[in-house]
């Protein structure tokens, strides 16, 4: 990726790789993913790897069961929600779990409200699967999950940097600067290069990577671009609706070019918005997963 | 070396495993895209899945407005609407573990984009998590095939619609339409073109000149000469005599067929033109009758004014009594002849839009006055009364507004048999001229309101009968008036009276 080779990239990689604990998805996502590239793997291997972690498992049965797939019967075990929803839904399940895990284990810092932002990833998420429907995208739990993944970076640069991270609050207390610009001025990097960086190590898909990277500025995007053009306007529309708290008070510029892409009248913004905040009710699981247990 | 040995022969029968799947694979992808019927390509999927998976049903619905079953087979199944909707609103392909533990049911939405097609349900005698995920990917793979036949389905269908209905407007049009290709030969002609151009043959793909009538061609080539040259070309008019005698006259345009900016060809439009023809030959008509009335009056009026000048001659010399009233008789007649004859005269000039207005400023009063002179004579029953300020100047035509006074007052004379007040008032209502004349005679029945100011109309009735007229009057003091932009009105009680109102411009 060309990104990568830059010079800037290759400084925060060493700074990153010194990090003697980085943040790792939990065993179970990358079984599942393993099993999911044999072809032969059946829904019985995936769901007993899934049963080993218990937490996971759990988590799995609740969001197969809840609003957000609105499966119109009850789904009483893993392997039923496998062959019911699908191997690939399977593997976004896991994946947002896993997420909600490492939040568990890396969000509880006193500099930086985790919960409220665990909210406005939530609500990114709901945005982006409204407007990428408007939007004709077929796969919606992926818009979901690129939604739900766009900026975890931020948390890491609180919980591995925590000087830098006073430094930080210090400046957007400031009121004068965004979150991505205290970052660079503290650290020389922003969360888009964490996030970048980190999901490239989980060896996530290109289309998370690529719109944690572009979601600021989705023209740049090459691979993704429309995804990334969505989760630009629901990271706004988010942030506007007050849902959670993404790092700082500002509400970033809607960039022109991504509106015009998706055919997004100003009209169209306040069913967007309408639709959006009955998905984030449909989402809910997904705020409660990180509270419950 | 074992174990190489073990991996190698284990990553050979995947290997042989795969190239059979791409292989029946490929052939059920020629099968439904090579297929004419939606039930032979679902006879193709319901025969894979049974030889792989041991499919024993099979149902398929589509969207038609609502969804409707088309196909069923195999073994009989249960199918629960609830979740047919949630995986076509869902787009997933879901299996759902069937009554029977060793069975299982597969909803596959055939969808494309977040179009909506239809769904299929399979029903297998294999437990739903008995299907690995290489199984469930070339389901999902088939039911795109499916979808995309049905897609390509609708999409024929809506073409072929369309098609259809332009075709239908293009046979439909009541002119000939003939489009010909830039090197001018015939693409399309309508039914119409056959019709006016009596050809029989097939037209397509052929030069005008070898299809249609020599001359015909012939100005049609030229026509599209200066098209093609200038880019314009007024319409022609041809024509030419049907098999049947019948004499066809046509218009011809042509215009340049453009796709874009390039030049596609021509199109040509016939239009026919027998309707107009007739019009301008009942306009031609009209046009004779007028001068044949004109010429008549003409020639009457003449030796009429003679019968006249010698009658009163003949009256001054007449000694006898008896002669005297003989002579005056003829006189009277005469009059009345003559009188016919002007008012024809006036209809006829007024009718063929050739009422010419001299505007002058006069009084109005005065030509009253005058008016009411010459029509006093005439009744010793009536009372002509008159309400206006002193003098009351207009600007019109001052022979053809005493015209209509003549006929007005002389009408409100002539229908009130038993006499009575006659007034005439002039008013300013919103700054234009009000005339009125206000009779208390027989009225005009309600029947005849609207017919009234047609030419020779007359209220036929056993209280008219006696009254003379030519039924002129009205019809031309309403055109005098609208050639004044002006307007005539009456109210009317039969057995009361009439009041006639002549609203006139304000002067310039």
């Amino acid at each position: 990726m060309a990104i990568t080779t830059t010079q800037l990239q290759e400084q925060i990689k060493l700074v990153l790789e010194k990090l003697k604990d980085i943040p790792t998805l939990p065993q179970v996502y990358t079984q599942v993913q393993g099993f999911l590239e044999n072809p032969k793997s059946s829904a019985k291997n995936i769901a007993e790897t899934i049963q080993s972690d218990p937490a996971i498992a759990s988590k799995v049965l609740k969001i197969a069961n809840s609003p957000f797939y609105g499966f119109p019967q009850r789904i009483t075990t893993i392997t039923h929600a496998i062959v019911v929803l699908g191997f690939s839904s399977i593997k976004n399940i896991v994946l947002s779990c896993s997420v909600v895990e490492l939040f568990k284990s890396v969000g509880e810092t006193e500099m930086f409200d985790y919960k409220g932002f665990w909210k406005h990833c939530v609500a990114t998420g709901a945005f982006s699967k409204i407007i990428g429907k408007n939007a004709g995208i077929a796969n919606l739990e992926e818009v979901f999950l690129a939604g739900l993944l766009h900026d975890l970076g931020k948390i890491v640069i609180f919980k591995y940097f925590p000087d830098e991270a006073k430094k930080i609050n210090k400046i957007i207390a400031g009121g004068k600067k965004t979150i991505g610009q205290a970052e660079k001025e503290a650290l020389g990097f922003s969360h888009t290069e964490i996030s970048t960086w980190l999901y490239e190590k989980w060896n996530l898909s290109r289309l998370f990577i690529e719109v944690a990277m572009c979601h600021h500025n989705p023209a740049i995007a090459t691979h993704s671009r429309v995804t990334s053009d969505v989760v630009h306007i629901a990271d706004i529309l988010a942030r506007a609706m007050g849902i959670g708290w993404a790092g700082d008070h500002s509400l970033p510029n809607l960039q022109e070019s991504s509106l015009n892409r998706l055919r997004i009248k100003g009209s169209d913004f306040s069913r967007l918005i309408q639709q959006g905040m009955a998905e984030l009710g449909r989402s809910k699981i997904f705020i409660d997963a990180l509270g419950s247990e | 070396m074992n174990q190489e040995i073990q991996r190698l022969t284990k990553l050979n029968e995947d290997l042989v495993r795969s190239i059979d799947e791409l292989k029946s694979l490929k052939e059920i992808a020629l099968d439904i895209f090579s297929a004419d019927k939606l039930e032979s390509i679902i006879e193709s999927v319901y025969k894979f899945f049974s030889k792989n998976w041991e499919c024993c049903g099979c149902k398929l619905f589509v969207y038609e407005e609502t969804l409707k079953a088309l196909i069923s087979k195999g073994d009989e199944f249960e199918i629960n609407d609830s979740l047919i909707q949630w995986s076509v609103d869902n787009a997933k392909p879901s299996i759902i573990p069937h009554k029977n533990e060793n069975m299982s049911v597969m909803y596959i939405p055939l969808t494309i984009g977040i179009k909506k097609l239809g769904i299929s349900v399979f029903l297998f005698k294999k437990k739903a998590e008995e299907f690995d995920s290489n199984a469930t990917d070339i389901i999902t793979v088939i039911s795109y095939y499916v979808s995309s036949y049905l897609l390509n389905q609708e999409l024929l269908n809506e073409e072929r619609e369309a098609t259809d209905y332009l075709r239908v407007l293009f046979e439909s049009m009541p002119n000939g339409i003939i489009t010909m290709n830039k090197e001018r030969l015939i693409q399309f002609v309508n039914r119409n073109t056959y019709l006016f151009l009596d050809i029989h043959d097939d037209v397509v793909d052929k030069h005008i000149s070898e299809v249609f009538p020599k001359d015909i061609s012939d100005e049609i080539v030229n026509l599209i000469d200066s098209i093609a040259r200038d880019g314009f070309a007024e319409e022609l008019i041809l024509s030419r005599k049907s098999q049947y005698g019948l004499e066809l006259n046509f218009a011809v345009s042509c215009n340049i067929l453009r796709i874009g900016t390039t030049n596609a060809g021509f199109i040509i439009i016939l239009r026919d033109m027998t309707a107009s023809k007739e019009l301008e030959r009942l306009r031609e008509l009209d046009r004779l009758k007028d001068a044949f009335v004109s010429n008549v009056s003409h020639e009457l009026k003449t030796p009429l004014t003679s019968i006249r000048a010698y009658t009163e001659a003949l009256q001054e010399m007449a000694t006898e009594d008896t002669q005297k009233e003989f002579l005056s008789v003829i006189l009277e007649e005469s009059d009345r002849l003559l009188n016919l004859i002007n008012e024809l005269l006036s209809v006829q000039r007024i009718q063929s839009g050739r009422i010419k207005v001299n505007y002058q400023k006069f009084d109005l009063l005065v030509l009253i006055k005058e008016v009411m002179k010459l029509l006093e004579k005439q009744s010793s029953k009536h009372k002509l009364i008159l309400e206006c300020p002193d003098s009351f100047h207009v600007e019109a035509d001052y022979n053809l507004i005493k015209e209509v006074m003549i006929n007005l007052i002389g009408n409100a004379i002539k229908y009130s048999p038993n006499g009575g007040d006659i007034t005439i008032k002039l008013d300013i209502n919103e700054g234009n001229i009000v005339i009125s004349v206000k009779d208390q005679g027989i009225g005009i029945p309600k029947e005849a309101h609207d017919k009234i100011f047609q030419p020779f109309y007359r209220v036929d009735n056993s209280l008219t009968n006696t009254i003379s007229g030519t039924g002129l009057g009205l019809s031309i003091v309403s055109s005098i008036v609208q050639a004044h932009k002006g307007k005539v009105e009456f109210e009317s009680d039969t057995g009361k009276g009439t009041t006639f109102f002549v609203t006139l411009p304000p002067s310039k």
